[in-house]
């Protein structure tokens, strides 16, 4: 048998021998079940640093809509059981408009942890003043209770 | 069994190039494909696959999406029913064939299993074709089982409950990848290999057939069809004499398609008779062949129809994506004769009623040929954010989660910008030689039957569509999706691209290949500096597609005018074509992440 061909059978081989080995019938586990229970657990955290400016930056192309955009909060999360949720909001006054982004945190996130913010979006006519007030607020959900750990008040600066 | 396979592939691929072609097409749709659901009413079709495969129509359990009345489903009797059938059923072999694998293996590791042996296959095929068979073996072979540790390392197990999920995604998936085969074979035939080869490329993985390849929509399908078609009408003209077999054979995707949609299937018959029954002779036989088949091909259509609403000519949703509030209603038509017929008048299947639907079906379609030309005129604004630039706009945004997730068709595929010089070469070709060669022959060539059909195939899906265009969630103008491998087939029949193509294939590979790899990750870079959010990174896709295009458009000028620039054609074409490539997979790697986990997590 010619080498190339040696190594091609070898390959399919192996992969297929794998596919075989991790079914039920061999029943090799490969794969982690997903474990997805949000709010399940607990865990302290603490928030070192909140960020005290937003922006409302008009949308890189055209005339497009406004971004509503705030830097991550610094927050230490230690001895975590479960997935307990820790939630990262912002709410602008004047425009009725509240974002919050949901990280959903397990063992691996314990020590130091930077809080992303999702960006969201506002219509371009809503948007008619150059400054606005807003509240930021840090929450946890966990089997133990659902607290705010910090709330803060932010200015928004609006970027054309 | 192994000859019968092998007979199989060569009817469906035809050569190597075809099997080269659906193999890299569906090895590069896997890497990006997410098990997920864009778009609400992909729940409807799902929910309905699961009916089906418990054995009835009606649907039952909402596996997918948060209750069972999605959108387009409609009730009769008090039952709720989905839409789609047609994909639904042609989903089933899918769904038994991902059932069997699950049986003995681990879903997630034979996805992985199956990526590597399409890379084997791709790498061994590529190796014979090139005459390298040993370094291909290796390096193929090496590749696939780096990504299959890669794909199964930490990886999750894959929940029982999204297999008709997968089994649809399947289906769209390998459709997707025959739409380039298909594509390929009719320019192979037509001109030489390697531009069908070029041209099917194309199809697949420059335009945004490949961004609807994973998503279970109806467009894919039906695009697939409509490719279908022109082969086979291209088959039928071939020789002195028209080919009755092929002929009859260019009707059964309208059968298909009606199946899957049928304002679809009216729209691909209607275009398919205009061009075929003038042009195919007076054989009175060939004739009723062709009708024949055509009758044979909707039956399907017509025993799901009456198996749901008792009104064979009823689908469950009457030409629901039609244009004005009538047929809105119209579209809702399936809940209130359902009602009816609930309350004590017949209950269905009379004749009476059959004509009466079929002749409101035609009433509607020449209703919406009609509100299409008004809008052509009237707004032809229209035009231009469906096919130019699309952007921002603001009623339209409103439904897109405020965004401008959306790309006008040159944006999204920036090669069409060629077809710009199509009036130029028009002018400049001597159409009263060839009048005069079509009247003395008293033919069209197979060619020109095929660019006949294509003409008034697109024509009338763009009037039928126009009027709602541009929509919320339609992310690529899917409504219009044939219009693309359309697009390739008109820029493959265009003389300056061929010699190009024939002439500087070496240099536009290259062009591609590095516009790919390196144009590809300075967008990422920098739509990760500026943190892009969803609608910029698709406006930013927009602009460069746009930029793209304005090199090829202006290329494709000069060309028609005398000054032959082949290098510089290579270049723009090969630019323009990895533009739309690039936006196929940052949108499913990256910019449409939230709709699922990868299939195959690799690192």
């Amino acid at each position: 048998m010619r080498s190339d061909r040696a190594v091609v059978v070898a390959t399919v081989a192996i992969v297929i021998g794998v596919t075989v080995a991790s079914g039920p019938l061999v029943g090799v586990s490969l794969t982690d079940e997903q474990s997805f229970a949000p709010g399940s657990g607990t865990a302290n955290v603490t928030v070192e640093t909140v960020p005290d400016t937003a922006t409302l930056t008009r949308a890189n192309y055209g005339s497009g809509p406004y971004t509503l955009r705030l830097d991550p909060a610094r927050i230490f999360v230690s001895t975590v059981s479960g997935q307990p949720t820790v939630a990262y909001e912002l709410a602008v006054d004047g425009l009725n408009h509240t974002r919050t982004s949901v990280t959903f945190i397990d063992e691996s996130y314990e020590g130091r942890y930077d809080l992303t913010f999702a960006p969201s979006t506002i219509a371009p006519d809503r948007v008619d003043r150059e400054r606005y007030n807003g509240t930021v607020r840090v929450y946890v959900y966990d089997e133990r209770s659902d607290r705010r750990l910090v709330e803060r008040n932010v200015t928004i600066e609006v970027k054309r | 069994m192994k000859r019968r396979l092998r007979r199989f592939g060569r009817a469906v691929l035809g050569d190597r190039y075809g099997a080269i072609l659906i193999l890299a097409t569906l090895s590069v749709y896997a890497v990006y494909w997410r098990i997920g659901i864009v778009i609400t009413d992909s729940y409807t079709v799902a929910n309905a696959l699961v009916a089906l495969a418990d054995g009835h129509l009606y649907l039952d359990e909402a596996v997918y999406g948060a209750g069972l009345e999605t959108p387009g489903t409609g009730t009769v009797d008090g039952r709720l029913y989905g839409r789609n059938y047609g994909q639904v059923v042609l989903a089933v072999p899918f769904l038994l064939f991902i059932e069997a694998i699950a049986a003995v293996a681990d879903l997630r590791v034979a996805l992985a299993a199956i990526w590597a042996l399409l890379v084997i296959g791709l790498a061994r095929s590529v190796g014979w074709e090139l005459d390298r068979p040993k370094y291909a073996a290796y390096a193929g072979s090496a590749l696939a089982l780096t990504g299959f540790t890669a794909a199964i390392a930490g990886a999750t197990t894959i929940d029982a409950d999204r297999h008709y999920l997968i089994a649809l995604q399947m289906q769209t998936m390998v459709a997707a990848a025959l739409v380039g085969v298909v594509c390929y074979r009719l320019f192979a035939r037509a001109y030489d290999r390697r531009i069908g080869f070029a041209g099917g490329f194309a199809a697949s993985l420059s335009t945004p057939i490949g961004f609807w390849a994973q998503f279970p929509k109806r467009h894919v399908l039906v695009t697939l069809c409509v490719v279908a078609s022109m082969y086979l009408l291209y088959r039928s003209r071939e020789g002195e004499v028209v080919d009755v077999r092929f002929r009859a054979a260019a009707y059964v995707p309208v059968g298909v398609a009606a199946w899957v949609s049928a304002a679809e299937g009216v729209i691909l018959l209607l275009a398919l008779l205009v061009v075929d029954v003038p042009t195919a002779g007076r054989s009175l036989r060939s004739l009723a062949t062709a009708g024949a088949t055509c009758v044979a091909s909707v039956v399907p259509m017509f025993v799901t129809n009456y198996l749901i609403s008792g009104n064979a000519a009823q689908p469950p949703r009457v030409l629901s994506a039609g244009g004005d509030g009538s047929l809105a209603r119209r579209g809702d038509s399936a809940a209130a004769s359902g009602s009816d017929s609930g309350t004590g008048t017949s209950s269905g299947g009379d004749a009476a009623e059959t004509v009466d639907a079929f002749a409101g079906g035609l009433d509607v379609v020449l209703g919406l040929y009609r509100r299409g030309v008004r809008t052509l005129v009237g707004e032809s604004g229209r035009l231009y954010h469906t096919f130019v630039r699309g952007g921002y706009i603001a009623d339209v945004a409103a439904r897109d989660a405020g965004e401008a997730i959306r790309l006008a068709f040159l944006e999204a595929m920036p090669l069409a910008a060629a077809l710009l010089a199509v009036p130029i070469v028009a002018v400049r070709t001597d159409f009263g030689v060839r009048f005069r060669s079509v009247l003395e022959r008293r033919r069209l060539s197979a060619l020109g039957t095929v660019d006949t059909f294509v003409a008034v195939y697109a024509t009338a899906l763009t009037l039928v569509y126009l009027p709602r265009l541009p929509l919320h969630a339609t992310i690529t103008v899917r409504y219009l999706l044939a219009l693309f491998p359309i697009a390739v087939y008109a820029l493959v029949r265009m003389g300056s691209v061929r010699r190009v193509l024939s002439e500087r294939l070496d240099l536009l590979g290259f062009t591609y290949a590095s516009g790919v790899l390196v144009g590809g990750q300075l967008l990422v870079v920098y739509l990760w500096v500026v943190d892009a959010t969803r609608g910029e990174a698709v406006q930013t896709h927009a602009l460069v597609g746009l930029g793209t295009a304005g090199l090829l458009a202006a290329w494709a000028l000069f060309d028609a005018v005398g000054r032959h620039e082949n290098r510089f054609g290579a270049v723009a074409l090969g630019l323009a074509a990895a533009s739309g490539t690039v936006f196929l997979v940052l949108a499913g790697l990256w910019h449409f992440a939230f709709v699922g986990g990868r299939a195959l997590p690799f690192g």
